[in-house]
């Protein structure tokens, strides 16, 4: 196991480069010069010249980058042009209201989710199905930032029972995770029905009900179990984009997310908050999928980590 | 997953596929309902701007948040512009936002994985660790990403949006290559003497289109969504532009005094996001005859 989890984290470095070359190219590909951007036009040459040699630029582009890499291990990503603090801190300040309103919006999706799949494919034929599925689809097609304004106008100003915006208690969290959440309890929702379709067609589940389990127990013991395996896969897919939704949810809510800070940041060309931002988010994308990779085996016994 | 032998596995007499296809596709009530909705958009977008009786940008201070009335069927927004002609003006240009950036992103991808499943080796090691690092990023943070490179408005939004959805046509049609370059009769083809160009263009290229379009039309809608959030967060299409997305986002500052106003935006863009959505999936069911739901 712990063999597996070695070989996955060195599959991952590549990767992880690829990442850290990507967040460095964005700094490089502003068509013209990003220097007099920065500083302004007009300003003066020994100005210019200081924001060059703080950036590096005044280096060959491979040096540059080996210091940028060996700067981002240390976690130094610069400073942030708005506020002069560093990048690091900036990010870290605001990174628990993101992982909060991600965790969150994911716990409701999947818990949710999984439980209108399974009760739908078990269903399969009725009613309940045709609206699970209806209502799935809609989940998936609605903006979330109008779904979050709509759920303001009713739950915030019209019952009052939730606070309009900002941060704080749990009050503060329901409505924007509801809004986060829909997409991916969509997804969810239909991928565990078809999951768990075709699992109840296997034998296994029919050897549980002739030696006469409770329908519940066949369900929830042999069925669902199995059929969580595909969603898994699919549930680190989505909280990755969970974390470019919570963007426009955070906006909606005035959360001082991640989100929020990086839309501010490319409306001031705050590049080095821009790309401190890509590197950590991508990161995290990264340990998502060594996450679902590892927690395959916990679930589903027959994957060997050999 | 071998999609690819889907369209081997059509049936279908090779003179009428498209009949074939139609027929298919008809029998599935949801995909005809989504179909009519779409239809019904894209000749909103073409022909309803000339039916208009206002102009989508015409300000009049008097007439600001009106309710509705006969004159204005839908109210006027907060600058006194008819709400109706501006939904109107703006399902031309969301619908135009899906479409063009699903076009870039074709352009993008599909030469990508084509190389990559064609050529494998090196080609194949390059182009997926770009996607398999792109990807590390949601699409929506891309977008932005792009757009603080190249600057907002709208032909950059339908760039930055392309852009984000390149890596998954990419990927798409790399694993339908790998499958149908190992067909007999590409080796035939190969076998009388046909280039690679041709091999890709007339013997491989055609019989991995079936998963692309449905995943295409998928995709529009999809990127009408991340277009629409780009003009949300004033990053994508700008005022007084009548983009939904960038509609919504100024309706939110009266969403207090006037909240249909934020409503019917983001209404249209849920019906035809679910219009999209809806022709996909039948099409998905139609394309695929061994695909159970």
């Amino acid at each position: 196991m712990l063999i597996y989890v070695a070989r996955r984290l060195v599959v991952l470095l590549p990767t992880a480069l690829g990442v850290l070359v990507l967040a460095f190219v964005i700094l490089r590909i502003i068509p013209g010069d990003p220097v007099s951007l920065l500083v302004g036009e007009g300003a003066p040459p020994e100005h210019a010249a200081r924001m060059r040699r703080q950036l590096g630029l005044d280096q060959p582009v491979h040096v540059q980058f080996v210091r940028f890499a060996a700067a981002a291990l240390r976690l130094d990503l610069g400073r942030s042009l708005n506020s002069n603090n560093p990048v690091t801190e900036e990010i870290f300040s605001r990174y628990p209201h993101t992982l909060e309103l991600v965790g969150a919006a994911t716990v409701i999706a999947v818990a949710a989710g999984t439980a209108a799949g399974a009760v739908s494919a078990v269903r399969a034929g009725t009613a309940a199905e045709s609206v699970v599925m209806i209502l799935a689809l809609v989940g998936l097609c609605t903006p979330h930032f109008w779904l979050g304004l709509m759920l303001i106008v009713l739950f915030a100003i019209k019952l009052n029972w939730f606070p309009v915006a900002g941060v704080g208690g749990v009050a503060y969290l329901v409505l924007p995770a509801l809004t986060l959440s829909t997409s991916f309890l969509g997804i969810m929702a239909r991928q565990t029905r078809s999951a768990v379709l075709d699992v109840l067609a296997e034998d296994y589940v029919r050897t549980a009900r002739a030696k006469g389990l409770a329908e519940w127990t066949v369900v929830s013991r042999h069925a669902l179990r199995n059929a969580l395996i595909p969603v898994v896969t699919i549930m680190g897919l989505q909280v990755g984009r969970l974390l470019g939704g919570s963007v426009v949810t955070e906006v909606v809510f005035n959360r001082p997310g991640l989100g929020r800070l990086v839309v501010q940041a490319v409306g001031q060309r705050d590049y080095p908050v821009v790309q401190g931002v890509v590197f950590f988010v991508a990161l995290t994308v990264l340990l998502i999928n060594l996450v679902v990779d590892v927690s395959y085996g916990l679930i589903n016994p027959r994957v060997r980590y050999a | 997953m071998s999609v690819s032998s889907a369209a081997a596995a059509l049936p279908a007499p090779a003179h009428r596929p498209w009949r074939m296809l139609w027929l298919r596709f008809a029998r599935y009530r949801a995909a005809q309902v989504g179909l009519a909705v779409t239809a019904l958009l894209i000749a909103a977008a073409v022909v309803g701007p000339w039916l208009m009786r206002h102009d989508p940008l015409a300000v009049n201070p008097v007439k600001r948040l009106l309710p509705p009335s006969r004159e204005h069927v839908l109210g006027t927004d907060e600058l006194g512009r008819d709400l109706l002609t501006r939904l109107v003006y703006g399902a031309r240009i969301s619908l135009r936002l899906g479409f063009i950036s699903v076009g870039i992103a074709l352009l993008l991808g599909l030469p990508a994985g084509l190389a990559s499943g064609y050529y494998r080796g090196w080609v194949d090691l390059f182009f997926m660790r770009a996607v398999e690092v792109i990807q590390c990023l949601p699409p929506l943070l891309l977008a932005i990403v792009v757009v603080s490179v190249i600057g907002t408005g709208l032909v950059n939004a339908m760039i930055a949006v392309g852009i984000s959805q390149a890596p998954t046509f990419a990927r798409l049609i790399r694993g339908q290559v790998l499958v149908v370059r190992e067909m007999d009769y590409v080796e035939a083809a190969r076998a009388v003497g046909a280039r690679d160009a041709l091999l890709m263009r007339r013997h491989i290229l055609p019989n991995c289109l079936a998963p692309l379009i449905v995943q295409a039309t998928l995709q529009v809608a999809t990127a009408l969504l991340t277009a629409a959030s780009l003009g949300f967060l004033g990053l994508g299409a700008q005022p007084p532009d009548p983009e939904w997305g960038a509609m919504l986002s100024r309706a939110r500052q009266f969403l207090r005094t006037a909240p249909m106003v934020a409503t019917y935006p983001g209404l249209a863009i849920l019906v035809t996001v679910l219009g999209l959505n809806l022709v996909g999936d039948g099409l998905r069911d139609a394309l695929d005859p061994r695909l159970k739901r």
